[in-house]
């Protein structure tokens, strides 16, 4: 459906008895069949040719608000999809119907005590950091989207951040979770399900089989997300500290290498960047000591909880890039990162403090590098660490092949060292509004993700019509069990259509 | 087809330049979190949209604003009532502006949204309660539509004369001329306490913020121009602002020529007068257009944020209570962009938000630096709140200087 015909009204396929059975059920203040929500909806982050729209948008006030929805959803098998903040394609409702806004269940609950936060499924990753700030607490993975990134999609996708050098992803460090289904039934797994009793939340163990895993990347399948737990650890920002090294381009198995040493040091973080995703910090002059030869960029974040803990992770980091070639650059750590050792006047200076934990924020690459180049195109993947050089390679080649390996396109590497995975994300900038970029991005992603997806990628907001059946199909069995799981909860089919099965 | 909107192509995602860029849809101007959660100071934005706040629905939010003009300007949409309620509904506070950095040069995110409703304007006529402030100040020269016109001044201030001495102009704008004449005689009493030579205009014209947050550009543009002409003819050097919004729009406009001052910039360059003892706690509320707009045309071009703060630590006993919502981040009380006439309830709604957040400060005085601004947060005052006392900056320093 085009969006003349979205705005002239035409093609919704839900019924209306549905409609008024959801006002009923919400309140009609809750419930919008206006084309301007059902297309601002429709949008996502990185994905914004793939337009399709719900029928109606819906705001649950409770997660027995979500049961009602699906309940209802289920009775008339009008397709569900439910969205956070963002969107990252996962969410884009591609058979129409029923689309709930989760950033209405945004409650936070802060159990100092048991160094626990419970959260609502649309509640804001950026307040939950905010207000585990306050008790000196944190959730040690910090997604660096913006702050409409919510808890339950980074939870699903799953997400990664500052942090998940050390830490793994967001999945890894939560310990419960809360899910309401087709039916209109609503459980409760690992540290959730105990919630009732005495001792609450705290340890995702509860007794007998642990099933928070199973809700990991369902992206709308099964079933919603409605509530989550997160164990925390201390935390003050005056514990972190940044450095900076770039290698050369053809020291890029040294530098693969250098990064893989580091995340068996257990490091806070280390982030991975080329050449292309600093021009424009260089274009704007923000940073003006640059090696004309460098092409690989490693930014590290250490978190020590004492200046000798502090010191101890920077002579283990300067250790590991002086073995294999790496060049310090303090400049780029303080503008590009943030502060190379704490300061208090650090957030009274003209710039945005933090410029990397703010993506779209003034002094941020994410604005930097989209008014110097458009819009963001970007994959994202887990590999293990023996492949860096290979999947590096591989982006290159493909660039070259369909002519975006230029400063037009900055077709950049932003990557996550995760604890148990090398986390990459490619980009490729362009102008959704032309057909030739349109074209060279399609190109890219039929030539880029095949081969990947052959040699066995995992994928952050993994889709089929992204990412091919093949990424799910080479699952084996296993995808057909999840298949009959899927059938016994969501027997009409009616979750989130087209995006696993 | 041609649009206003061709100036800004560039964040259009215009075709035939590069670069050319736009929203990205990463949700930061909306999403229920500050911007940035490890930064204390300059980030305190939890709830960033006037509009968003208040309806809680995507379509009302500035990656709506900015997707709409996008599509738009690609001729993918065209204007109709939804795209007339979403654009209107925006504040013009400048909030957006500090969330997203993608917008940077000599122009402005919000500044997309004024050109597009001039756009909506100029093909669909003025919206809602609009219509009156274009009609009033096309027929009686003021937003009031007042038609028989009391100097403010008589006996407090001398009028401009041809051949006078004009260097110094005090502008007081159409709500403390016709509405809060106490307040413009408050300024011109801090003025003469400071010794300032000044003057003000007995036919002083409408600055035009109004008519250029209705979308008419061309009544807006006739109207700076009679200031500037008025400027010129009578010898004005200095032009000095009681409302923020006309600082900004004089500023913007005239900034060129004449030197514009808002009154707390104006006050605040000069030497520290004799105060007689304040007693009371207050709370200081900046305005949208003193610090976020200033008269700049880019975001973060101009913050009158200090200045303010500096006048009031003159005065002995004045216990300054910080709002959590200040300074860049500060909360638009919903008087902003026209709201008042065309989103009354969305107005008052947010002004009352403002006036909890001072009452449960404890403070008796709520300060603030723009008469408009004061004059719909006195409207909006509930019962609940009779005891929290509503100032201009000017009303608060008139009544210190000694006698």
């Amino acid at each position: 459906m085009s969006l003349r015909d979205l705005q002239e009204g035409r093609l919704v396929s839900t019924p209306p008895s549905v409609i008024s059975q959801l006002k009923t059920a919400l309140g009609e203040e809750n419930v919008s069949t206006d084309w301007t929500e059902r297309f601002m909806y429709a949008r996502s982050l990185a994905w914004p040719f793939l337009m399709k729209f719900p029928d109606v948008v819906v705001r649950p006030r409770s997660p027995m608000d979500v049961a009602q929805i699906l309940r209802i959803a289920n009775r008339h098998k009008v397709p569900v999809v439910a969205k956070g903040g963002i969107g990252e394609g996962a969410s884009v409702p591609l058979e129409g119907g029923i689309l709930i806004d989760l950033t209405t269940l945004n409650r936070i609950e802060v159990h100092p005590e048991d160094k626990v936060v419970v959260v609502e499924a649309g509640a804001s990753w950026h307040q939950m950091l905010a207000d585990l700030r306050k008790y000196d607490l944190t959730v040690p993975i910090w997604p660096t989207y913006e702050s409409a990134a919510v808890a339950s999609a980074a939870f699903v996708n799953p997400s990664h951040g500052y942090g998940s050098t050390r830490y793994g992803v967001v999945a890894d460090l939560c310990i419960g979770a809360e899910i309401a289904f087709p039916n209109g039934e609503i459980i409760r797994t690992g540290a959730l399900a105990n919630e009732a009793t005495e001792f609450g939340v705290f340890y995702r163990y509860p007794n007998g089989p642990e099933f928070t895993g199973l809700w990991t990347q369902i992206e709308s399948n099964f079933g919603v997300i409605t509530r989550l737990a997160f164990k925390t650890i201390d935390f003050k920002k005056e514990w972190l500290a940044t450095q900076y090294f770039t290698f050369r381009r053809d020291q890029l198995d040294a530098c693969g290498k250098a990064i893989f040493k580091l995340v068996r040091h257990e490091i806070f973080d280390v982030h991975f960047n080329d050449r292309w995703w600093v021009l424009p910090a260089i274009w704007e002059g923000v940073v003006k000591d640059m090696p004309e030869d460098a092409w690989f960029h490693i930014s590290i974040i250490n978190f020590g909880r004492t200046d000798a803990e502090l010191r101890a992770q920077e002579e283990i980091c300067r250790s590991v890039m002086n073995e294999y070639g790496g060049k310090e650059n303090m400049e780029a750590a303080e503008k590009l990162v943030g502060p190379t050792r704490w300061r208090p006047d650090y957030e009274r200076q003209p710039a945005e403090p933090w410029p990397a934990w703010n993506l779209v924020g003034h002094d941020s690459w994410g604005s930097r590098n989209t008014r110097n180049s458009g819009m963001w195109f970007t994959t994202s993947q887990h590999f293990p660490y023996r492949f860096f050089n290979e999947v590096y390679e591989h982006h290159e080649r493909v660039c070259k092949e369909v002519g975006v390996w230029s400063e037009r396109y900055l077709p950049w590497h932003d990557s996550f060292a995760c604890r148990d995975s090398f986390k990459t994300e490619t980009f490729i900038m362009y102008n959704p509004y032309n057909p030739e970029d349109m074209k060279k991005v399609g190109e890219y992603l039929r030539k880029f993700f095949p081969v990947i997806v052959k040699k066995g990628a995992s994928f952050h907001g993994l889709t089929i019509q992204f990412h091919g059946k093949a990424a799910m199909e080479k699952l084996g069995p296993l995808y057909e069990w999840m298949k009959r799981l899927r059938d016994m909860v969501d027997p009409n089919q009616i979750m989130n259509p087209g995006t696993l099965f | 087809m041609a649009t206003l909107l061709e100036p800004y192509k560039r964040w259009l995602y215009a075709v035939d330049i590069h670069p050319s860029a736009g929203c990205v849809a990463c949700g930061n101007c909306y999403g229920r979190g500050p911007a940035n959660w490890l930064a204390d100071e300059h980030n305190t934005a939890d709830w960033k949209c006037v509009p968003f706040d208040y309806y809680g629905w995507r379509s009302y939010t500035p990656s709506s604003f900015w997707e709409l003009a996008t599509k738009y300007y690609h001729g993918q949409i065209s204007i109709d009532e939804e795209v007339r309620v979403r654009l209107f509904s925006c504040a013009q506070c400048g909030l957006c502006d500090e969330v997203c950095g993608i917008v940077a040069g000599d122009q402005r995110l919000s500044e997309i949204f004024r050109v597009f409703r001039a756009e909506i304007y100029e093909r669909t006529g003025p919206f809602r309660g609009l219509a009156e402030i274009v009609k009033n100040v096309r027929e009686a020269g003021n937003i009031y539509g007042v038609r028989e016109r009391r100097f403010w001044g008589d006996g407090v201030v001398k009028p401009v004369e041809e051949g006078g001495k004009n260097e110094i102009l005090l502008y007081v704008g159409d709500t403390a001329y016709y509405k809060l004449p106490q307040i413009a005689q408050a300024a011109a009493n801090v003025l003469k306490m400071l010794n300032v030579g000044f003057t003000a205009l007995k036919d002083e014209p409408n600055s035009g913020y109004e008519l250029e947050m209705a979308g008419d550009f061309k009544g807006a543009k006739a109207q700076w121009e009679k200031v500037r002409d008025a400027c010129r003819k009578n010898g004005v050097k200095t032009l000095v602002c009681l409302g923020a919004q006309d600082y900004h729009v004089l500023k913007r406009e005239l900034g060129g020529e004449i030197q514009v001052h808002h009154i707390t910039t104006f006050i605040a360059s000069k030497t520290k007068p004799n105060l007689r003892r304040y007693t009371g706690r207050a709370a200081y509320h900046d305005p949208c257009y003193l610090a976020r707009h200033a008269g700049s045309r880019s975001a973060r071009g101009a913050r009158v944020i200090e200045e303010p703060r500096r006048i009031l630590s003159w005065i002995p006993g004045l216990e300054i209570v910080e709002l959590r919502h200040k300074g860049r981040w500060t909360w638009c009380v919903g008087e902003c962009g026209g709201l008042p006439w065309s989103f009354p309830d969305l107005a008052r709604w947010r002004a009352e938000k403002l006036i909890m957040e001072a009452a449960e400060l404890g403070v008796d005085k709520l300060i603030t630096a723009s008469p408009p601004e004061l004059l719909h947060l006195r409207n909006s005052l509930g019962k609940n709140h009779v005891g929290l006392e509503i100032l201009d900056i000017c009303e608060v320093l008139a009544d210190s200087i000694s006698r």
